[in-house]
């Protein structure tokens, strides 16, 4: 969920920002320092295909459609570092070309979708050896961390009181989770069927 | 193949669009500001009388640059599901008041409002230029560009994908149906690497070693 302009106070603005902010810094000078060239418009076209899954949503039949965030995916096929720059990239630009989410509020959606995506997930990811089942429950988990991220900025800002709707947003993220490491194996599947050196390579 | 659709209206000719970028990012974020920071220290009650002023400048700033007022209006409302869902949460547990609820909703709408009104009068490169006059890093703007410049041949080839889906597999549902959504991401993905690939092919060509400065 990206939130929008006008829904967190001030403090909590400026934490995620800053903390956004310092991330994205630390992650780009570390990628500069050892970037390939051809990886430069690589980065580029990512970038684009987020920001087009992200926007593409896809029915899957009684009236429910799903897309994929995507970091995940990026994360194991370019490492956590280059796919936090990426998925940070696509949601500024989602946020000044489609609105979807604020400027002001945008260090809250880097913090919820980027950092817990690309290194909470990748995290989770490295740690459980099973690469299949890997794959499932880092997404699943990063579905529930950023909602419960999402839930204490809002409840922080006021905007929410933590318990009431709460539980539901927990139930909602936990699938929505779940179905993004689904996807994200299935897509693997597909990459290793279809151009294996992409998974292997990475 | 719809080219530069994503800011359509920013190449219009009005005496917004003619003021210099770097003033228009500028204001839009002094404005922001007002808006979320300023007012709301007010009081709710006082926060409803500035929304509406703001939203008088709002609606003569767009007026003047002529950018089509349905579009400026459609657009503002994709913050509705977000913002009426909270808002009616919030007012049926009872933690917020009915000025309060109000002023929340008038908020973000004029925030996606003012945001919209800089980048229908301010193509993106010029947002970019100036962006990069201010400092952020090579690297970040450089990947900016590039998505800007290919989203649309994605889009082209999303649609064709969807178009071809519906001819010979709509009757698809449920599992499979997700199966064949993977697919197509995992396609487009595919095709995003290649195309890369081209991209930097033709950069080495015209002598590209990576430097960015």
């Amino acid at each position: 969920m990206h939130i929008p302009d006008g829904f967190l106070n001030t403090p909590v603005t400026l934490v995620t920002v800053g903390a956004a902010a310092v991330t994205l810094a630390y992650s780009i000078n570390k990628v500069n320092q050892r970037i390939k060239p051809e990886q430069i418009p690589l980065m580029g076209l990512l970038a684009s295909f987020v920001f087009m899954i992200q926007l593409f949503s896809f029915p899957i039949g009684v009236g429910t459609s799903i897309h994929l965030t995507g970091a995940l995916l990026i994360s194991i096929l370019l490492g956590p570092l280059a796919g936090f720059i990426i998925m940070s990239v696509s949601l500024l630009a989602l946020a000044i070309l489609f609105q979807h989410g604020g400027i002001f509020s945008l260090g809250a959606n880097i913090l919820n979708m980027a950092v817990v995506g690309c290194f909470i997930g990748y995290g989770i990811y490295r740690l459980i050896p099973g690469k299949r089942l890997a794959v499932i429950v880092a997404g699943t988990l990063s579905g529930l961390i950023s909602a419960l991220l999402c839930a204490a900025e809002l409840s922080l800002s006021g905007m929410l009181e933590f318990s009431s709707a709460f539980k539901t947003m927990l139930l909602i993220y936990g699938v929505t989770g779940l179905i993004e490491g689904v996807i994200t194996l299935l897509i693997l599947d597909f990459l290793l069927r279809v151009k294996p050196e992409m998974v292997l390579n990475s | 193949m719809k080219h530069a659709f994503i800011d359509r209206h920013a190449n219009l000719n009005s005496s917004i669009h003619r003021l210099s970028p770097a003033l228009k990012i500028k204001s839009t974020f002094l404005f922001l500001a007002v808006l979320l920071i300023g007012l709301p220290l007010l009081g709710y009650k006082n926060a409803l009388v500035g929304f509406c002023v703001y939203g008088i400048l709002a609606l003569v700033t767009a007026l003047i640059s002529q950018v089509p007022f349905f579009f400026l209006l459609t657009r503002s409302a994709l913050v509705l599901p977000f913002s009426a869902l909270i808002v009616t949460v919030n007012y049926f547990s009872g933690n917020f008041t009915l000025a309060q609820m109000v002023a929340t909703l008038f908020k973000s709408l004029l925030s996606i409002f003012t945001l919209l009104m800089l980048t229908s009068t301010t193509p993106f490169h010029e947002i970019l230029k100036e962006l990069s006059r201010w400092g952020f890093p090579k690297l970040f703007i450089i990947i900016l560009a590039f998505m800007y410049r290919y989203f649309f041949l994605l889009v082209g080839e999303i649609e064709a994908l969807e178009r071809a889906l519906q001819m010979r597999h709509s009757t698809v549902h449920g599992w499979q149906r997700i199966k064949v959504y993977a697919n197509i991401v995992g396609l487009l993905l595919v095709r995003s690497y290649e195309r890369a690939e081209r991209v930097y092919h033709a950069m080495q060509m015209r002598g590209f070693t990576g430097d960015l400065s």
